[in-house]
């Protein structure tokens, strides 16, 4: 029998979008391209061709999964140094990460502070993308 | 006093602590490849207790050397001591590529390090360490485990990040002219083992704003080495005497000839030409830098990108090349970058990482210094 449930496909365009940040926030980056290159592209050349999804909604779908990403990591960067400050993590620190979302974005977002952090302040984002590094113990 | 003596063998300092009687020292440490420079001092106070710059090197004495040969007839010499007895002992460099590659030299030398930072061994050292920029994590656990019961607490800092805030002059920060190199540069250090570039932009560098190339002070001796042998055979040049002529000769750009320099070759005097093995030795690391720098420098965002061109800033043993900032500036130039500006750290390039471990370590708040687990 088949019990297969119909995916809708901008809520599966959304979650492979969401994943190749995640990879790339891993530091993942095959994966990350893997996604964004190769399957993305098709599943949006599908659904232009099906006209189930026009590209303001595209761009929507993409700017909405993006700045989940986003604030992901700035939970990361300013709640984890203070949930663990000065223990070394676990191993469930590695589902969280504080890397870089795709250097487009990141290029977009991240201009020079117009004033330097303080040191302190920069400690903590060490220690939040520390504790995100890929293969931490 | 560097030596460690028959009489007074090394043991962990930390076994001497007495609960309730125990100082804090904050230790800014450069465990580099070559060379290493701890500054220490006390938290809340601008006094420094130790600043040294010691060869990373350690040396065990060889079996049967006479009596009083080596002073106080030392089984393990460190630094200035080993090379200094290199006849007589088996010289061992515990780095390699700005990571530990020996690990019980390495122990060795950190309980040495310890020992000059506190000779009564019962303080409790919290010490920031360079590692270099994108180091794994097998190298940082590697580190750790070395230094776990001879320091109490650490940061792991990315050594361009460091050299940044060490060459920030702090005083000068709020006057109008100065720029803060803290705000937006491009940090080269240049090491031993490894050359490391750093995006210093206001806030913590990501791992897209560091690069790092195992390519350094080490692999232009190589180099050189190879350079000379194939346009000398057999001339059994060592690799201190391989790093003495670099270091007295190194540069970029052109080829400039002659170079003349005189060795010792079988006892007797000979004169070598190395104009044209030095341009290959520094024009190799310069391309490897000026590729990485044009990687980082596409990394910036685009408005930010014209002051970083102003404020790129080489530091570290590499940036006592001959012409490495003007030449490097002028391929820029010659690339199509607008008005790039490549500057010298200056004197200090060797403490700059140190420096800045140690303003790191005394603006670490309590709950950012991690334990270390033995």
């Amino acid at each position: 029998m088949d019990i297969s449930i119909p995916v809708d496909p901008l809520a599966e365009l959304r979650r492979l979008y969401r994943q190749a940040c995640v990879h790339q926030f891993a530091g993942e980056t095959e994966e990350a391209g893997s996604i964004l290159r190769t399957i993305l592209p098709a599943r949006i050349i599908e659904m232009r061709q099906t006209g189930s999804a026009d590209e303001a909604t595209l761009q929507q779908v993409f700017a909405e999964e993006h700045r989940r990403v986003a604030d992901a990591q700035l939970f990361s960067e300013l709640v984890l140094p203070r949930l663990q400050p000065s223990l070394r993590l676990g191993p469930t620190e590695a589902l969280t990460s504080s890397q870089p979302i795709p250097t487009a974005s990141r290029k977009a977002n991240r201009s020079v502070a117009s004033e330097p952090q303080s040191i302190t302040d920069m400690l903590d984002s060490m220690l939040a993308q520390d504790s995100a590094r890929p293969g931490r113990r | 006093m560097t030596t460690i003596t028959k009489e007074k063998p090394v043991t962990p300092p930390t076994a001497a602590k007495e609960p309730g009687n125990t100082t804090t020292l904050l230790v800014g440490f450069d465990f580099g490849t070559n060379k290493s420079c701890i500054l220490a001092g006390p938290p809340g106070s601008s006094e420094i207790t130790l600043s040294k710059i010691v060869p990373t090197v350690v040396g065990y004495a060889k079996e049967g050397v006479v009596n009083d040969i080596i002073t106080n007839n030392a089984t393990i010499l460190f630094g200035d001591d080993a090379l200094r007895h290199m006849l007589h002992v088996k010289l061992v460099s515990p780095m390699e590529r700005g990571v530990i590659s020996q690990r019980e030299p390495a122990r060795d030398f950190i309980k040495y390090i310890r020992q000059l930072i506190d000779p009564s061994g019962r303080a409790e050292i919290r010490a920031v360490i360079g590692v270099p920029a994108n180091a794994g994590e097998e190298a940082r656990e590697d580190l750790r485990q070395n230094v776990t019961g001879l320091f109490d607490r650490v940061l792991l800092i990315p050594e361009p990040f460091l050299a940044a805030l060490g060459f920030r002059d702090d005083a000068r920060v709020n006057q109008p002219g100065y720029v803060d190199p803290v705000t937006n540069s491009l940090f080269i250090d240049i090491g031993g083992g490894t050359s490391d570039l750093c995006l210093v932009q206001g806030y913590f560098p990501t791992v897209e704003d560091q690069i790092s190339i195992p390519f350094a002070g080490d692999a232009m001796d190589g180099v050189l080495a190879n350079e000379i042998n194939r346009v000398y055979p057999n001339t059994g040049l060592s690799h201190h005497k391989i790093r003495e002529l670099k270091e007295a000769a190194a540069y970029v750009g052109a080829v400039r000839k002659p170079i003349d320099v005189e060795v010792i070759v079988g006892g007797k005097t000979r004169s070598l030409e190395i104009g044209e093995a030095l341009a290959k030795a520094g024009n190799t690391l310069l391309d490897q830098v000026f590729d990485a720098a044009r990687t980082l420098i596409g990394r910036a965002s685009s408005d930010s990108v014209a002051t970083l061109l102003q404020n790129i800033i080489i530091t570290g043993g590499g940036s006592q090349i001959k012409g490495i900032d003007t030449v490097l500036q002028q391929r820029l130039v010659d690339e199509g970058y607008v008005s790039p500006k490549v500057k010298l750290a200056g004197a200090d390039y060797k403490r700059y990482v140190a420096i800045g471990a140690l303003k790191a370590a005394r603006a670490a708040r309590e709950n950012q210094w991690q334990y270390l687990l033995a």
